[in-house]
Protein backbone atom coordinates (compact mmCIF):
# COMPACT_ATOMS: atom_id res chain seq x y z
CA UNK A 1 0.00 0.00 0.00
CA UNK A 2 3.08 2.31 0.81
CA UNK A 3 4.58 1.41 -2.46
CA UNK A 4 1.36 2.53 -3.90
CA UNK A 5 0.84 5.55 -2.16
CA UNK A 6 4.50 6.39 -3.74
CA UNK A 7 3.88 5.17 -7.16
CA UNK A 8 0.75 7.60 -7.23
CA UNK A 9 2.71 10.19 -5.44
CA UNK A 10 5.64 10.18 -7.85
CA UNK A 11 2.89 10.00 -11.09
CA UNK A 12 1.42 13.10 -9.79
CA UNK A 13 4.26 14.83 -9.07
CA UNK A 14 5.97 14.34 -12.41
CA UNK A 15 2.67 15.01 -14.35
CA UNK A 16 2.50 18.71 -12.69
CA UNK A 17 6.87 19.19 -13.38
CA UNK A 18 5.20 18.01 -17.18
CA UNK A 19 2.61 20.81 -16.99
CA UNK A 20 5.09 23.37 -15.96
CA UNK A 21 7.30 22.50 -18.63
CA UNK A 22 5.55 25.23 -21.23
CA UNK A 23 5.38 28.48 -18.77
CA UNK A 24 9.49 27.71 -18.69
CA UNK A 25 9.31 28.51 -22.66
CA UNK A 26 7.28 31.70 -21.63
CA UNK A 27 10.09 32.62 -18.91
CA UNK A 28 12.51 32.60 -21.78
CA UNK A 29 10.56 34.32 -23.77
CA UNK A 30 10.28 37.31 -21.16
CA UNK A 31 13.91 37.79 -20.71
CA UNK A 32 14.13 37.86 -24.26
CA UNK A 33 11.56 40.25 -24.95
CA UNK A 34 12.62 42.51 -21.70
CA UNK A 35 15.77 43.60 -24.14
CA UNK A 36 13.60 46.38 -25.80
CA UNK A 37 14.17 49.58 -24.56
CA UNK A 38 13.43 53.47 -26.54
CA UNK A 39 15.46 56.62 -25.54
CA UNK A 40 13.55 59.87 -24.23
CA UNK A 41 13.37 61.34 -27.43
CA UNK A 42 11.72 58.41 -29.52
CA UNK A 43 14.45 58.71 -31.96
CA UNK A 44 16.56 55.47 -31.32
CA UNK A 45 14.98 52.03 -30.43
CA UNK A 46 17.20 49.52 -29.03
CA UNK A 47 16.88 45.89 -28.79
CA UNK A 48 20.09 44.47 -26.37
CA UNK A 49 23.09 46.45 -28.73
CA UNK A 50 21.55 46.68 -31.94
CA UNK A 51 20.46 50.55 -33.25
CA UNK A 52 17.04 50.97 -34.40
CA UNK A 53 17.00 54.05 -36.46
CA UNK A 54 13.56 55.60 -37.44
CA UNK A 55 12.21 54.91 -40.85
CA UNK A 56 10.93 57.50 -43.10
CA UNK A 57 8.42 55.78 -45.36
CA UNK A 58 4.70 57.00 -46.68
CA UNK A 59 1.51 55.58 -45.68
CA UNK A 60 1.98 53.08 -49.16
CA UNK A 61 4.30 50.94 -48.39
CA UNK A 62 2.49 49.78 -45.13
CA UNK A 63 -0.61 48.57 -45.77
CA UNK A 64 0.05 45.12 -46.31
CA UNK A 65 2.52 43.79 -43.97
CA UNK A 66 2.51 41.56 -41.08
CA UNK A 67 3.67 42.26 -38.19
CA UNK A 68 4.10 40.44 -34.93
CA UNK A 69 3.86 41.70 -31.61
CA UNK A 70 6.87 41.18 -29.55
CA UNK A 71 6.99 43.48 -26.32
CA UNK A 72 6.26 46.83 -25.10
CA UNK A 73 8.60 49.61 -24.15
CA UNK A 74 7.62 52.72 -22.03
CA UNK A 75 7.91 56.48 -23.95
CA UNK A 76 7.24 59.10 -21.17
CA UNK A 77 4.84 57.08 -19.32
CA UNK A 78 3.23 55.71 -22.58
CA UNK A 79 3.16 52.36 -23.34
CA UNK A 80 4.03 51.24 -26.70
CA UNK A 81 3.90 47.91 -28.28
CA UNK A 82 6.61 47.14 -30.16
CA UNK A 83 5.87 44.84 -33.30
CA UNK A 84 8.05 42.70 -35.83
CA UNK A 85 7.88 42.65 -39.50
CA UNK A 86 7.00 38.67 -40.80
CA UNK A 87 9.21 38.99 -43.84
CA UNK A 88 11.72 41.32 -42.68
CA UNK A 89 13.48 41.15 -39.21
CA UNK A 90 15.29 44.37 -39.22
CA UNK A 91 12.16 46.37 -39.79
CA UNK A 92 9.96 47.17 -36.54
CA UNK A 93 6.93 48.88 -35.96
CA UNK A 94 6.15 50.78 -32.81
CA UNK A 95 2.44 51.88 -32.08
CA UNK A 96 0.24 52.67 -29.38
CA UNK A 97 -2.49 50.10 -28.73
CA UNK A 98 -5.28 52.37 -28.59
CA UNK A 99 -4.66 54.16 -31.66
CA UNK A 100 -4.01 52.98 -35.12
CA UNK A 101 -0.24 52.85 -35.82
CA UNK A 102 -0.69 54.53 -39.07
CA UNK A 103 -2.57 57.69 -37.67
CA UNK A 104 -0.18 60.48 -38.39
CA UNK A 105 1.80 59.00 -41.36
CA UNK A 106 4.36 56.09 -40.10
CA UNK A 107 6.79 58.25 -38.11
CA UNK A 108 6.73 54.63 -35.40
CA UNK A 109 8.70 52.65 -38.05
CA UNK A 110 12.49 51.75 -37.51
CA UNK A 111 14.99 50.17 -39.10
CA UNK A 112 17.95 48.18 -37.85
CA UNK A 113 20.86 50.37 -38.64
CA UNK A 114 23.61 48.23 -40.23
CA UNK A 115 21.01 47.43 -42.32
CA UNK A 116 19.15 50.60 -43.10
CA UNK A 117 21.74 52.04 -45.95
CA UNK A 118 20.80 48.79 -48.13
CA UNK A 119 17.28 49.27 -47.81
CA UNK A 120 17.54 52.80 -48.41
CA UNK A 121 19.25 52.00 -51.41
CA UNK A 122 17.12 49.31 -52.46
CA UNK A 123 14.16 52.04 -51.99
CA UNK A 124 15.90 54.36 -54.56
CA UNK A 125 16.55 51.34 -56.91
CA UNK A 126 13.70 49.50 -59.28
CA UNK A 127 11.40 47.20 -58.19
CA UNK A 128 11.83 43.33 -59.15
CA UNK A 129 8.45 42.16 -59.57
CA UNK A 130 4.77 43.51 -59.31
CA UNK A 131 1.52 42.30 -57.70
CA UNK A 132 -2.18 43.18 -58.19
CA UNK A 133 -4.48 43.42 -55.03
CA UNK A 134 -8.11 43.15 -54.50
CA UNK A 135 -9.07 43.03 -51.44
CA UNK A 136 -9.26 39.36 -51.06
CA UNK A 137 -7.14 37.98 -53.64
CA UNK A 138 -3.20 38.90 -54.98
CA UNK A 139 -2.18 38.21 -58.43
CA UNK A 140 1.34 38.46 -59.70
CA UNK A 141 1.65 39.99 -62.91
CA UNK A 142 4.76 39.74 -65.27
CA UNK A 143 7.16 42.84 -65.24
CA UNK A 144 7.83 43.63 -69.16
CA UNK A 145 3.71 44.07 -69.29
CA UNK A 146 3.67 46.83 -66.09
CA UNK A 147 6.96 48.60 -66.89
CA UNK A 148 5.44 49.12 -70.95
CA UNK A 149 2.39 50.48 -68.81
CA UNK A 150 3.98 52.96 -66.91
CA UNK A 151 6.68 54.20 -69.49
CA UNK A 152 3.32 54.77 -71.12
CA UNK A 153 1.52 56.17 -68.75
CA UNK A 154 2.91 60.02 -68.53
CA UNK A 155 2.90 60.34 -72.69
CA UNK A 156 -0.05 58.74 -73.18
CA UNK A 157 -2.28 59.46 -70.27
CA UNK A 158 -5.81 61.38 -71.07
CA UNK A 159 -8.23 63.01 -68.67
CA UNK A 160 -10.85 60.49 -67.69
CA UNK A 161 -14.14 61.53 -65.24
CA UNK A 162 -13.99 59.21 -61.84
CA UNK A 163 -18.02 58.77 -62.58
CA UNK A 164 -17.37 56.54 -65.37
CA UNK A 165 -15.27 54.62 -63.41
CA UNK A 166 -18.05 54.79 -60.97
CA UNK A 167 -18.97 50.69 -61.32
CA UNK A 168 -15.25 49.80 -62.10
CA UNK A 169 -13.83 47.02 -59.97
CA UNK A 170 -10.34 48.12 -58.87
CA UNK A 171 -7.05 46.46 -58.48
CA UNK A 172 -3.84 47.75 -57.23
CA UNK A 173 -1.14 48.09 -58.18
CA UNK A 174 1.70 46.66 -55.89
CA UNK A 175 5.39 47.08 -56.73
CA UNK A 176 7.80 45.09 -54.88
CA UNK A 177 11.84 45.78 -54.42
CA UNK A 178 12.77 42.26 -52.77
CA UNK A 179 11.10 39.65 -50.95
CA UNK A 180 11.12 40.81 -46.97
CA UNK A 181 11.28 44.19 -48.12
CA UNK A 182 8.95 47.36 -48.54
CA UNK A 183 6.38 47.16 -51.19
CA UNK A 184 4.85 50.07 -52.78
CA UNK A 185 1.46 51.28 -53.75
CA UNK A 186 2.15 52.71 -57.15
CA UNK A 187 -1.53 53.34 -58.70
CA UNK A 188 -4.93 51.42 -59.32
CA UNK A 189 -6.07 49.46 -62.57
CA UNK A 190 -9.92 49.91 -63.11
CA UNK A 191 -12.15 46.96 -65.28
CA UNK A 192 -14.60 48.97 -66.98
CA UNK A 193 -16.70 48.65 -70.18
CA UNK A 194 -13.94 50.34 -72.03
CA UNK A 195 -11.32 47.80 -70.71
CA UNK A 196 -8.77 48.71 -68.26
CA UNK A 197 -7.44 52.40 -66.93
CA UNK A 198 -4.37 52.33 -64.76
CA UNK A 199 -4.49 55.54 -62.43
CA UNK A 200 -0.92 56.44 -61.10
CA UNK A 201 -1.19 57.41 -57.05
CA UNK A 202 1.43 59.76 -57.37
CA UNK A 203 0.71 63.22 -57.29
CA UNK A 204 -2.97 62.43 -56.03
CA UNK A 205 -4.08 63.85 -52.29
CA UNK A 206 -5.96 62.34 -49.76
CA UNK A 207 -9.24 63.42 -50.54
CA UNK A 208 -8.87 61.24 -53.75
CA UNK A 209 -9.33 58.09 -51.64
CA UNK A 210 -12.69 56.64 -49.45
CA UNK A 211 -11.93 55.72 -46.02
CA UNK A 212 -10.83 52.57 -46.77
CA UNK A 213 -8.03 52.93 -49.06
CA UNK A 214 -9.93 52.87 -52.62
CA UNK A 215 -9.51 55.27 -55.11
CA UNK A 216 -12.77 57.57 -54.70
CA UNK A 217 -14.89 57.82 -57.73
CA UNK A 218 -17.76 60.19 -56.04
CA UNK A 219 -16.76 63.62 -58.42
CA UNK A 220 -13.75 64.89 -60.34
CA UNK A 221 -11.21 63.96 -63.03
CA UNK A 222 -8.01 62.06 -63.30
CA UNK A 223 -5.17 61.24 -64.98
CA UNK A 224 -5.76 57.68 -66.70
CA UNK A 225 -4.22 55.38 -69.03
CA UNK A 226 -6.37 52.98 -71.31
CA UNK A 227 -4.90 49.81 -71.98
CA UNK A 228 -4.41 48.11 -75.38
CA UNK A 229 -6.35 44.92 -75.95
CA UNK A 230 -3.81 42.57 -75.55
CA UNK A 231 -2.37 44.49 -72.25
CA UNK A 232 -6.48 44.18 -70.77
CA UNK A 233 -6.13 40.09 -71.81
CA UNK A 234 -3.14 40.06 -70.39
CA UNK A 235 -4.14 41.76 -67.20
CA UNK A 236 -7.15 39.59 -66.61
CA UNK A 237 -4.97 36.22 -67.32
CA UNK A 238 -2.88 37.62 -64.00
CA UNK A 239 -6.02 38.22 -62.36
CA UNK A 240 -7.15 34.71 -63.04
CA UNK A 241 -4.15 33.30 -61.65
CA UNK A 242 -4.73 34.35 -58.18
CA UNK A 243 -3.50 33.72 -54.31
CA UNK A 244 -5.81 34.71 -51.06
CA UNK A 245 -4.30 37.98 -49.13
CA UNK A 246 -3.13 37.12 -45.60
CA UNK A 247 -4.21 38.74 -42.67
CA UNK A 248 -2.53 42.32 -42.12
CA UNK A 249 -1.32 42.63 -38.83
CA UNK A 250 -1.84 39.91 -36.31
CA UNK A 251 -0.74 38.63 -32.61
CA UNK A 252 0.14 35.07 -33.62
CA UNK A 253 1.35 34.05 -37.03
CA UNK A 254 -1.43 31.93 -37.87
CA UNK A 255 1.32 30.00 -39.76
CA UNK A 256 2.94 28.60 -36.93
CA UNK A 257 -0.11 27.80 -35.17
CA UNK A 258 -1.22 25.57 -38.65
CA UNK A 259 2.14 23.70 -38.21
CA UNK A 260 1.89 23.21 -34.11
CA UNK A 261 -1.54 21.76 -35.04
CA UNK A 262 -0.12 19.68 -38.31
CA UNK A 263 2.33 18.05 -36.18
CA UNK A 264 0.34 17.49 -32.67
CA UNK A 265 -2.03 15.55 -36.10
CA UNK A 266 0.75 13.65 -36.86
CA UNK A 267 1.86 12.30 -33.92
CA UNK A 268 -1.16 11.68 -32.37
CA UNK A 269 -2.97 9.92 -35.03
CA UNK A 270 0.16 9.13 -37.38
CA UNK A 271 2.81 7.71 -34.58
CA UNK A 272 0.46 7.26 -31.52
CA UNK A 273 -2.13 5.43 -32.48
CA UNK A 274 -0.80 2.60 -34.98
CA UNK A 275 1.83 2.49 -32.40
CA UNK A 276 -0.36 1.52 -29.53
CA UNK A 277 -1.87 -1.06 -32.16
CA UNK A 278 1.12 -2.37 -33.16
CA UNK A 279 2.11 -3.00 -29.48
CA UNK A 280 -1.26 -4.91 -28.74
CA UNK A 281 -0.85 -6.92 -31.61
CA UNK A 282 3.01 -7.76 -30.75
CA UNK A 283 1.67 -8.87 -26.92
CA UNK A 284 -1.04 -11.09 -28.60
CA UNK A 285 1.51 -12.74 -31.12
CA UNK A 286 3.78 -13.26 -27.95
CA UNK A 287 0.99 -14.69 -25.74
CA UNK A 288 0.99 -18.79 -26.55
CA UNK A 289 -2.95 -18.46 -26.08
CA UNK A 290 -3.54 -16.75 -28.69
CA UNK A 291 -5.81 -18.39 -30.74
CA UNK A 292 -5.10 -17.29 -34.65
CA UNK A 293 -1.27 -15.66 -34.45
CA UNK A 294 -1.49 -15.21 -38.10
CA UNK A 295 -4.46 -12.46 -37.51
CA UNK A 296 -1.72 -10.16 -35.87
CA UNK A 297 0.67 -10.43 -38.04
CA UNK A 298 -1.42 -8.52 -40.14
CA UNK A 299 -2.50 -6.02 -38.03
CA UNK A 300 1.03 -5.30 -36.96
CA UNK A 301 2.02 -5.55 -40.33
CA UNK A 302 -1.08 -3.15 -41.47
CA UNK A 303 0.07 -0.49 -38.11
CA UNK A 304 3.54 -0.69 -39.51
CA UNK A 305 2.20 0.96 -43.25
CA UNK A 306 -0.08 3.22 -41.15
CA UNK A 307 2.92 4.84 -39.16
CA UNK A 308 4.87 4.85 -42.83
CA UNK A 309 2.31 6.38 -45.12
CA UNK A 310 1.73 8.85 -42.19
CA UNK A 311 4.91 9.84 -42.37
CA UNK A 312 4.72 9.41 -46.27
CA UNK A 313 2.13 12.18 -46.48
CA UNK A 314 3.70 14.52 -44.06
CA UNK A 315 6.62 14.70 -45.89
CA UNK A 316 4.99 15.40 -49.17
CA UNK A 317 3.47 18.08 -47.22
CA UNK A 318 6.68 19.78 -45.71
CA UNK A 319 8.67 19.15 -48.96
CA UNK B 1 -22.21 -23.46 -43.17
CA UNK B 2 -21.79 -19.73 -43.69
CA UNK B 3 -24.45 -19.55 -45.84
CA UNK B 4 -27.31 -21.41 -43.39
CA UNK B 5 -25.80 -19.03 -40.78
CA UNK B 6 -26.55 -16.12 -43.26
CA UNK B 7 -30.05 -17.04 -44.22
CA UNK B 8 -31.00 -17.52 -40.86
CA UNK B 9 -29.98 -14.05 -39.26
CA UNK B 10 -31.46 -12.39 -42.52
CA UNK B 11 -34.49 -13.98 -41.66
CA UNK B 12 -34.19 -13.23 -37.93
CA UNK B 13 -33.16 -9.77 -38.44
CA UNK B 14 -35.59 -8.62 -40.81
CA UNK B 15 -38.78 -9.30 -38.17
CA UNK B 16 -37.41 -6.43 -36.03
CA UNK B 17 -36.04 -4.07 -39.35
CA UNK B 18 -38.71 -3.60 -41.58
CA UNK B 19 -40.97 -2.06 -38.67
CA UNK B 20 -38.36 0.61 -38.44
CA UNK B 21 -37.37 0.66 -42.06
CA UNK B 22 -41.34 1.54 -42.73
CA UNK B 23 -42.05 4.20 -40.15
CA UNK B 24 -38.71 6.13 -41.45
CA UNK B 25 -40.17 5.39 -45.12
CA UNK B 26 -43.32 6.62 -44.74
CA UNK B 27 -42.02 9.42 -42.36
CA UNK B 28 -39.48 10.62 -45.19
CA UNK B 29 -41.98 10.87 -48.01
CA UNK B 30 -44.40 13.52 -45.95
CA UNK B 31 -41.16 15.33 -44.81
CA UNK B 32 -39.56 15.23 -48.50
CA UNK B 33 -42.91 16.98 -49.35
CA UNK B 34 -42.93 19.39 -46.05
CA UNK B 35 -39.30 20.77 -46.95
CA UNK B 36 -39.89 21.24 -50.75
CA UNK B 37 -43.45 23.30 -49.81
CA UNK B 38 -41.57 25.42 -47.06
CA UNK B 39 -39.17 26.16 -49.12
CA UNK B 40 -41.60 27.23 -52.09
CA UNK B 41 -43.29 29.48 -49.35
CA UNK B 42 -40.94 30.90 -47.82
CA UNK B 43 -41.71 34.17 -46.21
CA UNK B 44 -45.70 33.16 -46.00
CA UNK B 45 -45.94 32.90 -41.87
CA UNK B 46 -49.46 31.85 -42.34
CA UNK B 47 -48.82 28.74 -44.65
CA UNK B 48 -45.65 28.00 -42.17
CA UNK B 49 -47.05 27.55 -39.31
CA UNK B 50 -49.58 24.59 -39.89
CA UNK B 51 -46.40 22.96 -41.44
CA UNK B 52 -43.96 23.07 -38.99
CA UNK B 53 -46.31 20.91 -36.55
CA UNK B 54 -46.15 17.86 -39.08
CA UNK B 55 -42.04 18.51 -40.56
CA UNK B 56 -41.37 18.07 -36.26
CA UNK B 57 -43.35 14.82 -36.39
CA UNK B 58 -42.21 13.15 -39.57
CA UNK B 59 -38.68 14.42 -38.62
CA UNK B 60 -38.79 12.47 -35.17
CA UNK B 61 -40.35 9.39 -37.02
CA UNK B 62 -37.38 9.48 -39.34
CA UNK B 63 -35.21 9.94 -36.39
CA UNK B 64 -37.17 6.56 -34.70
CA UNK B 65 -37.25 4.49 -37.36
CA UNK B 66 -33.77 4.92 -38.32
CA UNK B 67 -32.84 4.15 -34.89
CA UNK B 68 -34.87 1.01 -35.04
CA UNK B 69 -33.71 -0.50 -38.29
CA UNK B 70 -30.13 0.39 -37.03
CA UNK B 71 -30.39 -1.20 -33.94
CA UNK B 72 -32.31 -4.37 -35.18
CA UNK B 73 -29.31 -5.83 -35.77
CA UNK B 74 -27.22 -4.92 -32.26
CA UNK B 75 -30.76 -6.91 -30.64
CA UNK B 76 -29.86 -9.44 -33.48
CA UNK B 77 -26.28 -9.75 -32.23
CA UNK B 78 -26.97 -9.82 -28.48
CA UNK B 79 -29.74 -12.03 -28.51
CA UNK B 80 -27.92 -14.57 -30.56
CA UNK B 81 -24.89 -14.62 -28.41
CA UNK B 82 -25.99 -13.37 -24.98
CA UNK B 83 -29.45 -14.07 -24.86
CA UNK B 84 -31.98 -17.25 -24.45
CA UNK B 85 -30.91 -18.25 -27.35
CA UNK B 86 -27.38 -18.28 -26.82
CA UNK B 87 -27.50 -21.90 -25.07
CA UNK B 88 -29.08 -22.89 -28.64
CA UNK B 89 -26.46 -21.06 -30.54
CA UNK B 90 -23.39 -22.96 -29.02
CA UNK B 91 -24.73 -26.36 -29.07
CA UNK B 92 -25.03 -25.82 -32.89
CA UNK B 93 -22.03 -27.80 -34.79
CA UNK B 94 -20.38 -24.26 -36.42
CA UNK B 95 -17.17 -22.34 -35.53
CA UNK B 96 -17.76 -19.06 -33.54
CA UNK B 97 -15.43 -16.74 -36.36
CA UNK B 98 -18.51 -17.82 -38.76
CA UNK B 99 -21.16 -17.25 -36.21
CA UNK B 100 -19.69 -13.74 -35.97
CA UNK B 101 -19.18 -13.42 -39.76
CA UNK B 102 -22.54 -13.96 -40.71
CA UNK B 103 -23.84 -11.16 -38.08
CA UNK B 104 -21.29 -8.95 -39.44
CA UNK B 105 -22.44 -9.35 -43.41
CA UNK B 106 -26.00 -9.22 -42.16
CA UNK B 107 -25.38 -5.94 -40.17
CA UNK B 108 -23.59 -4.70 -42.93
CA UNK B 109 -26.45 -5.45 -45.35
CA UNK B 110 -29.16 -3.85 -43.50
CA UNK B 111 -27.62 -0.89 -42.32
CA UNK B 112 -26.73 0.29 -45.68
CA UNK B 113 -30.31 -0.74 -46.86
CA UNK B 114 -31.48 1.93 -43.77
CA UNK B 115 -29.71 4.10 -45.08
CA UNK B 116 -31.20 3.64 -48.82
CA UNK B 117 -34.30 3.43 -47.83
CA UNK B 118 -34.14 6.85 -45.85
CA UNK B 119 -32.58 8.43 -49.17
CA UNK B 120 -35.32 6.51 -51.65
CA UNK B 121 -37.81 8.51 -49.04
CA UNK B 122 -35.97 12.10 -49.37
CA UNK B 123 -35.07 11.06 -53.39
CA UNK B 124 -37.79 13.91 -54.52
CA UNK B 125 -36.53 16.46 -52.71
CA UNK B 126 -33.00 15.44 -52.61
CA UNK B 127 -33.59 15.21 -56.64
CA UNK B 128 -35.19 18.87 -56.86
CA UNK B 129 -32.12 20.35 -54.96
CA UNK B 130 -29.66 18.91 -56.74
CA UNK B 131 -31.27 20.00 -59.90
CA UNK B 132 -32.05 23.43 -58.35
CA UNK B 133 -28.29 23.66 -57.53
CA UNK B 134 -27.06 22.08 -60.83
CA UNK B 135 -29.02 24.41 -62.89
CA UNK B 136 -28.41 27.56 -60.93
CA UNK B 137 -24.41 26.33 -61.65
CA UNK B 138 -24.42 25.74 -65.57
CA UNK B 139 -27.21 27.77 -67.19
CA UNK B 140 -26.44 26.86 -70.56
CA UNK B 141 -23.15 28.33 -71.15
CA UNK B 142 -20.59 25.95 -69.47
CA UNK B 143 -18.07 24.70 -71.70
CA UNK B 144 -18.64 20.87 -72.72
CA UNK B 145 -14.76 20.44 -72.05
CA UNK B 146 -15.27 21.51 -68.52
CA UNK B 147 -18.72 19.50 -68.03
CA UNK B 148 -16.72 16.16 -68.96
CA UNK B 149 -14.26 16.88 -66.54
CA UNK B 150 -16.53 17.79 -63.94
CA UNK B 151 -18.59 14.42 -64.63
CA UNK B 152 -15.67 12.59 -64.03
CA UNK B 153 -14.34 14.13 -60.96
CA UNK B 154 -18.13 13.79 -59.66
CA UNK B 155 -17.20 10.24 -60.46
CA UNK B 156 -14.15 10.02 -58.66
CA UNK B 157 -15.35 11.72 -55.65
CA UNK B 158 -18.98 9.56 -55.34
CA UNK B 159 -17.00 6.58 -55.74
CA UNK B 160 -14.05 7.66 -52.76
CA UNK B 161 -17.14 8.89 -50.61
CA UNK B 162 -18.67 5.13 -51.00
CA UNK B 163 -15.87 4.03 -49.42
CA UNK B 164 -15.61 5.89 -46.83
CA UNK B 165 -19.35 5.34 -46.05
CA UNK B 166 -18.70 1.92 -46.02
CA UNK B 167 -15.76 2.12 -44.13
CA UNK B 168 -17.50 4.15 -41.24
CA UNK B 169 -20.65 2.05 -41.28
CA UNK B 170 -18.20 -1.00 -40.83
CA UNK B 171 -16.37 0.57 -37.90
CA UNK B 172 -19.39 1.35 -36.03
CA UNK B 173 -20.67 -1.61 -36.70
CA UNK B 174 -17.79 -3.62 -35.17
CA UNK B 175 -17.71 -0.51 -32.33
CA UNK B 176 -21.07 -1.68 -31.24
CA UNK B 177 -20.24 -5.57 -31.38
CA UNK B 178 -17.00 -5.14 -29.74
CA UNK B 179 -19.01 -3.44 -26.85
CA UNK B 180 -21.73 -5.67 -26.73
CA UNK B 181 -19.19 -8.57 -26.21
CA UNK B 182 -17.18 -7.13 -23.92
CA UNK B 183 -20.23 -6.27 -21.75
CA UNK B 184 -21.96 -9.15 -22.63
CA UNK B 185 -18.42 -11.12 -21.24
CA UNK B 186 -17.58 -9.23 -18.73
CA UNK B 187 -20.81 -7.55 -16.93
CA UNK B 188 -22.56 -10.83 -17.19
CA UNK B 189 -25.83 -10.58 -15.57
CA UNK B 190 -25.61 -6.81 -15.60
CA UNK B 191 -24.63 -7.32 -19.33
CA UNK B 192 -27.87 -5.57 -20.74
CA UNK B 193 -27.00 -2.40 -18.36
CA UNK B 194 -23.92 -2.12 -18.99
CA UNK B 195 -24.59 -2.44 -22.99
CA UNK B 196 -27.36 0.41 -22.58
CA UNK B 197 -25.00 2.70 -21.43
CA UNK B 198 -21.76 1.99 -22.81
CA UNK B 199 -24.43 2.52 -26.56
CA UNK B 200 -25.45 6.16 -24.93
CA UNK B 201 -21.69 6.68 -24.26
CA UNK B 202 -20.62 5.87 -28.17
CA UNK B 203 -23.53 7.80 -29.79
CA UNK B 204 -23.03 10.03 -27.78
CA UNK B 205 -18.97 11.30 -28.11
CA UNK B 206 -18.23 8.09 -30.17
CA UNK B 207 -20.76 9.25 -33.38
CA UNK B 208 -18.07 11.96 -34.27
CA UNK B 209 -15.01 9.40 -34.07
CA UNK B 210 -16.63 7.36 -36.31
CA UNK B 211 -17.26 10.34 -38.77
CA UNK B 212 -13.59 10.50 -38.41
CA UNK B 213 -12.67 8.75 -41.85
CA UNK B 214 -15.24 11.11 -43.76
CA UNK B 215 -14.32 14.09 -42.33
CA UNK B 216 -10.85 13.47 -41.80
CA UNK B 217 -10.60 12.80 -45.85
CA UNK B 218 -12.94 16.03 -46.59
CA UNK B 219 -11.12 18.68 -44.04
CA UNK B 220 -7.72 16.74 -45.32
CA UNK B 221 -8.49 18.24 -49.07
CA UNK B 222 -9.93 21.60 -48.08
CA UNK B 223 -6.98 21.90 -45.33
CA UNK B 224 -4.35 21.33 -48.13
CA UNK B 225 -6.48 23.64 -50.81
CA UNK B 226 -6.23 26.43 -47.82
CA UNK B 227 -2.39 26.00 -47.25
CA UNK B 228 -1.49 26.15 -50.91
CA UNK B 229 -3.76 28.82 -51.21
CA UNK B 230 -2.16 30.61 -48.29
CA UNK B 231 0.95 30.28 -49.82
CA UNK B 232 2.44 27.89 -47.04
CA UNK B 233 2.31 24.48 -48.87
CA UNK B 234 3.58 24.98 -52.61
CA UNK B 235 3.38 21.61 -54.84
CA UNK B 236 3.67 20.90 -58.03
CA UNK B 237 1.08 18.46 -59.69
CA UNK B 238 3.30 15.08 -59.47
CA UNK B 239 3.70 15.88 -55.65
CA UNK B 240 -0.08 16.82 -55.33
CA UNK B 241 -1.19 13.59 -57.22
CA UNK B 242 1.40 11.56 -55.18
CA UNK B 243 -0.09 13.34 -51.98
CA UNK B 244 -3.61 12.73 -52.49
CA UNK B 245 -3.06 9.05 -53.55
CA UNK B 246 -0.52 8.52 -50.39
CA UNK B 247 -3.52 10.37 -48.03
CA UNK B 248 -5.92 7.56 -49.62
CA UNK B 249 -4.22 5.14 -49.06
CA UNK B 250 -3.64 5.95 -45.43
CA UNK B 251 -7.22 6.52 -44.72
CA UNK B 252 -7.69 2.68 -46.09
CA UNK B 253 -4.92 1.17 -44.08
CA UNK B 254 -5.82 2.93 -41.25
CA UNK B 255 -9.44 2.43 -41.12
CA UNK B 256 -9.00 -1.35 -42.08
CA UNK B 257 -6.70 -1.89 -39.30
CA UNK B 258 -8.97 -0.38 -36.85
CA UNK B 259 -11.68 -2.14 -38.53
CA UNK B 260 -9.86 -5.94 -37.84
CA UNK B 261 -8.88 -4.66 -34.47
CA UNK B 262 -12.62 -4.53 -33.02
CA UNK B 263 -13.29 -7.34 -35.44
CA UNK B 264 -10.30 -10.08 -34.16
CA UNK B 265 -10.96 -8.44 -30.23
CA UNK B 266 -14.89 -9.64 -30.51
CA UNK B 267 -13.81 -12.78 -31.81
CA UNK B 268 -11.19 -13.41 -29.58
CA UNK B 269 -13.50 -12.75 -26.45
CA UNK B 270 -16.20 -14.67 -27.82
CA UNK B 271 -13.74 -18.20 -28.52
CA UNK B 272 -11.83 -17.83 -25.00
CA UNK B 273 -13.58 -15.59 -22.62
CA UNK B 274 -17.58 -16.83 -23.13
CA UNK B 275 -18.92 -19.17 -20.79
CA UNK B 276 -22.64 -20.32 -21.14
CA UNK B 277 -22.41 -24.00 -20.76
Amino acid sequence: MKKNLRSYLALFLSLFLLLCLPTLSFAEDEEATAEWRIDESGDLLYYGQERYLPFDLSYDYLNLWDFSKEATVLLNDRELSVAICDDNPDLVLLYEDSKDYADGGCKHLYYKESALAEAKALLEGEFTSYKLNDEFYISKVENALIEGILSRYEEQKQTVEVLELENADQYELLGYFKKGLPLKKLGVLLDSDKGYYYVSYQGLTNDRFTSDGKLSTREGQVSALLLTEEESAAISDALYDYTFTKPQVSADPPTALLYVFFFIGVALFGIFSPLLILVFAVIMLVRKKTLHPARYVALGLLSIAWIVLALLVALLILI
Amino acid sequence: MLGKCLKYDFKETFKLWWVGALVSLLSALPLSLLIFSIMNDIGDQSSFRWQVFPLMICYIGVVVGMMISLFSVYVRYYRHFFGKEAYLTFTLPVKRTTLFTSKYITALFFNIASYAILIFGMAGFMGYAILDTAGSGFSGSAERESLVTMVIVALIVIVVYALFFLYTISLSTLSYFFIITFCGVYFKKYSLLAIIVAFFCLSFFGSYAMMLPMMGGMLGIFGLVGLIDANIVSMGPLQGFALIGAGLLLVIVAVTALNMLLAFLSKELLERKLNVT
